[in-house]
């Protein structure tokens, strides 16, 4: 009798687990799940905007086509690279400096600070990028003022080959740190004071302090800080889309931004799906490699 | 011996102010530093307000930059909404703009509230099978590219016949994984005790969510609709790619189409900057008050990281 109950109650919990989770499980089944599968599938068959219907499983031909185009994935693997490398590392030295500069004043200081850096984050990428390309504007924008102002030649920025993606890794530079900042500026809360206090009691030197105490407890947040930047800028997307359109000379032709040509421009939907899965393998692997790198566990 | 104790106490007087000194001019050191970043990173946000109350005219060359608006005028907010153009010239639709980006911020967001929390709730405080793998299936999802999916998704409103329409803006986004991540790790987090205590005096599983689990969560709430109407308003990938009339454009696509990025036929080359920034600024006037208003919650979202990078 009383293991019968025990049995409808966790039957019972069974059902309404079930029914809590039905709307979700149905939608993100039909819109994410389903269309996510659809896009793998999509990778071994023939499908374009004009071919649609008739559509063929082709094997691995459109992995073999985009693997072996040197001159068009692999020249976007090349742009994505670097642009990785050029943004990266300023990704973590920038936010982690200004925490630990912040982490001086008095937590009034620091807030206003905070909001500030993390202000401009909040609008859109539309407008942050129009802005970029108005301040870097080759004719008449505020750089070149400002180089003229100091003695030094106009540059043409976005508009040359040999600086566009240069310009789109400076862009950065000075922009979206306030995520890191408020990230970095938590994880500095989180040390225990009396670790300090301890050091100083040892008469321990700042520049010590700082290497044995400060940076080994920070490394969780700056592996993620490392692997959330390397994701984030082999999916760039934005200042390719607004600012340059890939140019010139494809300079500028991020992975994405092919990605987006191939499917959106071109209709080559096969292609594009092959192209973003293969996107997926990098990376997974850019990701594994970092966690081998920095070999801490993340805590978030 | 007095003498020396004195000399030694002058000493150790004289080292504790040179320190003091020394922290203060490093702390100056500092804070210059800081500012001069914080002046880096809000330049461009000046920038756009400045160059919206400056008249930009088709010539507009390096010499006629200033710091301040001189004279300050509304001329380019005229511009943007079009008051003073020719009858011949079709209007553009901007108040439709923002009627649609309120939509697109506001009605998927409000349901991802109902169903995310309630999906996050099953997951944390409700065993069932196949709970672990759902929950593997979440995190692996989110870690996918954004083209993957969305490929066959833009497809399939293809040959639902939904693009351009309200159904394509709204319907995919009405629930999501993202949000359920987060109200998991948040619901996990009450105590068990009280909703173990309500089954037992019989409140039906509906009524422990509704009465002990939401009012508990309304922190959570609160952060994930802020983040949701932010994130709402500022996407246009999806909107650009799923609209094609002007008509169903929200604010970022009609900006993005201002200023011929996409294929609307406009030539690249000569941008109408001061227009441009006019709408960018309205654009951007919610997102800022609603920054300044709920602050403290997207200092917290960091801490539940509601936000990607």
């Amino acid at each position: 009798m009383f293991k019968l109950i025990r049995k409808n109650q966790v039957y019972s919990e069974w059902f309404w687990a079930y029914v809590f989770l039905a709307v979700d499980l149905a939608w993100s089944t039909l819109f994410l799940f389903y269309p996510m599968i659809k896009g793998i599938i999509f990778s071994f068959q023939d499908i374009t905007l004009e071919n649609i219907s008739n559509v063929r499983f082709v094997g691995l031909r459109n992995y073999i086509q985009v693997l072996t185009d040197v001159n068009g994935w692999w020249h976007s693997v090349k742009v994505s690279t670097l642009y990785a490398l050029g943004v990266v590392p300023m990704g973590v030295l920038i936010p982690f400096t200004i925490a630990l500069l912040l982490n001086n004043f008095r937590k009034k200081v620091r807030d206003f600070f905070k909001a500030a850096f993390y202000l401009p984050v909040v609008v859109s990428v539309v407008i942050y990028s129009m802005t970029l390309k108005w301040i870097f504007d080759p004719m008449s924008g505020f750089m070149n003022w400002f180089l003229e102002i100091l003695g030094l030649p106009p540059q043409p920025w976005y508009s040359s080959e040999s600086q566009a993606l240069f310009t789109l890794i400076l862009m950065n530079w000075i922009s979206s740190h306030g995520f890191g900042i408020l990230l970095y500026s938590a994880a500095l809360d989180r040390i225990p004071k009396t670790l300090y206090e301890a050091a100083e009691i040892d008469a321990a030197s700042s520049w010590k302090k700082f290497w044995k105490i400060t940076w080994p407890l920070l490394k969780p947040t700056t592996l993620y800080v490392v692997i959330t930047s390397l994701i984030g800028a082999f999916q760039a997307f934005g200042g390719a889309f607004f600012i340059t359109k890939g140019g010139p000379m494809r300079a500028t032709e991020f992975i994405n931004y092919r990605i987006y040509r191939e499917f959106y421009e071109l209709g080559n939907y096969s292609t594009a799906a092959t192209m973003s899965v293969i996107l997926m393998f990098i990376i997974v692997v850019v990701s594994a490699l970092s966690f081998k790198f920095m070999g801490t566990e993340v805590e978030y | 011996m007095a003498i020396n104790m004195t000399s030694t106490e002058e000493e150790v007087l004289k080292r504790i102010r040179k320190t003091r000194a020394l922290r203060k001019a490093v702390k100056l050191f500092f804070l210059i530093a800081v500012v001069a970043w914080g002046i880096v990173s809000l330049f461009p946000m000046y920038w756009m307000f400045v160059t919206s109350f400056t008249y930009i005219g088709p010539s507009f060359t390096m010499k006629d930059i200033k710091w301040f608006p001189d004279p300050p005028t509304l001329q380019n907010y005229k511009d943007f909404m079009q008051l003073e153009a020719p009858w011949w010239i079709e209007r553009r639709p901007w108040k439709r703009w923002f009627l649609n980006s309120l939509l697109v911020a506001l009605i998927p967001t409000l349901s991802n509230l109902v169903f995310d929390s309630m999906a996050g709730y099953s997951l944390a405080k409700l065993r069932f099978p196949g709970r672990n793998t759902l929950f593997w299936l979440i995190i692996v999802t989110m870690t996918i590219p954004e083209f993957v999916p969305l490929i066959p998704l833009y497809k399939m409103m293809y040959d639902f016949n939904w693009i351009n329409t309200y159904w394509a803006l709204l319907f995919p986004g009405f629930a999501g994984v993202g949000g359920v991540f987060l109200f998991k790790q948040n619901i996990q987090t009450l105590p068990s005790g009280l909703i173990d205590a309500a089954r037992i005096d019989g409140a039906s599983e509906f009524k422990i969510f509704w009465k002990i689990v939401m009012p508990l969560s309304k922190p959570i709430l609160a952060l994930m609709g802020i983040v949701g109407f932010v994130g709402g308003w500022n996407s246009y990938f999806w909107p650009y790619l799923v609209t094609n009339s002007s008509e169903m454009f929200t604010i970022q696509v009609g900006l993005t189409g201002l200023m011929g990025a996409g294929a609307f036929g406009i030539p690249p080359g000569v941008e109408a900057y001061g227009e441009i920034f006019a709408g960018a600024v309205l654009a951007a006037i919610p997102v800022i008050v609603i920054f300044f208003a709920f602050q403290k919650y997207f200092v917290k979202g960091i801490a539940v990281g509601a936000f990607k990078g």
